[in-house]
């Protein structure tokens, strides 16, 4: 081993500190309206700025790992609704994309574009949770009852038609998709794409340039590109600091390859680039399901699968842009109908990390705001 | 890089690494899987992660897997730059008092995945600045995710 002292290391202020013994204490939550579920921060201030933050998680714990361990594959797609759930489509096709690598089965085409048209309304439908949820907590509550309540539940009527189920669809599977779009489905989703249009020009004036809010956003929160990396950080949050990174350009899964479409990024990483960003990627996903419709050919939605199945021994990971960033399977096999290990890589969680040296230096009233930004679903975080 | 240049440079400044070859017939993705020892572990983090041909700057998981003889602690890297990838493997043999050296000071992100591992494996993370339970509650008694844990009965059993 070389000289130790030549290595480069990290920064040394990007490494977190234990909470100090001076200052106020502060719990936020679990119970707390803006931790979007149970999650509690354990917060030091100095008067209003905040020192040193440690989140507690767990609360939420379901030991889905485990589960799985016990189940068999077609079993465990159930399981993956339940993580992030606001979008169980995209965890059904990353835990779907394991087992297909594993045993490398071929998709039908139809059955890829549905996918791509599904996972794509499902990160339209997430992002309108986020503006919602986010304009209450910044104290704006229209865009809520917009986006949440006006958007996302045309995009779940929609869910409801093609599966049955409105947020724990099962309805990607192995081999290719549970069933085949229903007649008139394609053209009430292009009617929806054409409407969505219009509502994303409505939320610029709601709440993307309305002054009040984006004096409670922009430059909070500031997170550099060095920083959001080292910390594993992925999805919208990562391309809010300027870096150009998306799993459907780098690591291409599924049809992306023939579908051409944008990467926003955002230019400093504060809370209103990150917000941004997400408002940018809704724009292209209605660009790529366009796309996704005018390619789609009738044909099979299902591969050719035995009913029961065993996938051959080995390892498998694969991992696909989320709603929140990178969301990854990684799949142990002993042949036997169930994994022998399954390990989930949740963006959410990962994502969260950042907070115990993102919060630090900001004041007390602007960690609801940088919390809310990073987008968390704690179904997932905690799993 | 191709699996072969990145083996290569690696080898050129740790000799005695080898790859682990895929077993024909098994499922097995097309990334380098490298088998490390817990001792030359951190070193070689600090080597793959600032060498600039290499540039592994993304940590994108860290897991581990219970062979019921031994441990085994999983490292998934990817260069944000070069766009390859990397699979390391350490062989935790002790049962007893399983310990690996940690390597967030390499990548903060293993923060908390070494945490979650100590936790539903409990292995230790030698060198964590904050190594104690996540998800499970502090005073939890063994750890799931281990195959000979044995559950303890509660009211609903």
């Amino acid at each position: 081993m070389a000289n130790e002292t030549t290595v480069p290391t990290v920064a040394p202020e990007v490494f977190p500190q234990v909470a100090p013994e001076k200052g106020m204490f502060i719990s936020l939550g679990p119970q707390h309206p803006s931790t979007h579920g149970v999650l509690r921060v354990a917060i030091t201030t100095d008067g209003e700025i905040v020192t040193s933050a440690q989140p507690d998680l767990g609360y939420l714990h379901r030991a889905t790992e485990k589960l799985a361990e016990k189940r068999t594959y077609p079993q465990i797609i159930v399981l993956t609704d339940r993580l992030d759930y606001l979008a169980a489509m995209t965890n059904n096709w990353s835990f779907c994309l394991a087992v297909e690598k594993m045993m490398a089965v071929a998709i039908p085409e139809r059955a890829d574009y549905l996918r791509i048209i599904v996972g794509e309304l499902q990160r339209i439908a997430s992002h309108c949770v986020f503006l919602g949820t986010y304009g209450i907590d910044i104290g704006a509550f229209t865009p809520f009852l917009v986006a949440f309540g006006r958007e996302r539940e045309r995009i779940l009527d929609l869910f409801e038609e093609i599966c049955g189920a409105r947020l724990t669809y099962n309805y990607i599977r192995i081999g290719g998709v549970m069933a085949d779009a229903p007649e008139g489905w394609e053209a009430k989703v292009r009617k929806f794409v054409k409407e969505m249009w219009g509502h994303l020009k409505e939320y610029d004036t709601l709440l993307t340039y309305n002054p009040i809010f984006m004096d409670r956003t922009q430059n909070i929160g500031k997170m550099s590109q060095e920083m959001a990396i080292a910390w594993g950080i992925t999805g919208p949050n990562l391309r809010a600091t300027g870096f150009k990174a998306d799993v459907r350009k780098d690591d291409p899964y599924g049809l992306y390859s023939k579908i051409s479409f944008d990467i926003p990024v955002g230019k400093q990483g504060d809370c209103w680039d990150r917000y941004w960003v997400r408002i940018q990627e809704m724009r292209e996903s209605l660009k790529i399901i366009d796309q996704a419709l005018d390619q789609m050919q009738p044909g099979d939605t299902m591969g050719k699968i035995a009913k029961t199945f065993r996938v051959p021994v080995g390892e498998g990971y694969a991992h696909l842009e989320a709603p929140r960033g990178d969301l990854g399977f990684y799949i142990v096999s002993d042949g036997t109908p169930s994994p022998y290990r399954m390990h989930i890589r949740p963006p959410s969680f990962v994502n969260l990390q950042i907070l115990q040296v993102l919060l630090k230096g900001w004041k007390v009233s602007d960690v609801i705001a940088i919390l809310g930004s990073i987008d968390i679903v704690l179904g997932e975080v905690d799993r | 890089m191709t699996a072969a240049e990145i083996l290569s440079t690696i080898q050129a400044k740790y000799p005695g690494l080898q790859e682990i070859p895929k077993v024909l017939g098994q499922a097995r993705g097309d990334e380098l899987y490298l088998s490390v020892s817990a001792a030359e572990l951190h070193a070689l983090c600090q080597f793959v992660r600032f060498d600039p041909g290499l540039s592994f700057d993304y940590l994108s998981f860290v897991t581990s897997v219970d062979w019921k003889t031994h441990f085994e602690v999983v490292y998934y890297l990817v260069s944000t730059l070069h766009k390859h990838k990397l699979v390391l493997k350490v062989k935790v043999e002790d049962r007893t008092n399983p310990e690996v050296p940690t390597i967030s000071t390499v990548w903060p992100t293993a923060d908390w995945q070494e945490r979650e591992i100590y936790d539903m494996m409990g292995i230790k993370f030698k060198g964590h600045y904050n190594l104690r339970r996540i998800l499970l509650p502090d005073d939890w008694e063994g750890f799931p995710l281990r195959k000979d844990y044995a559950p303890k009965p509660d009211r609903y059993d």
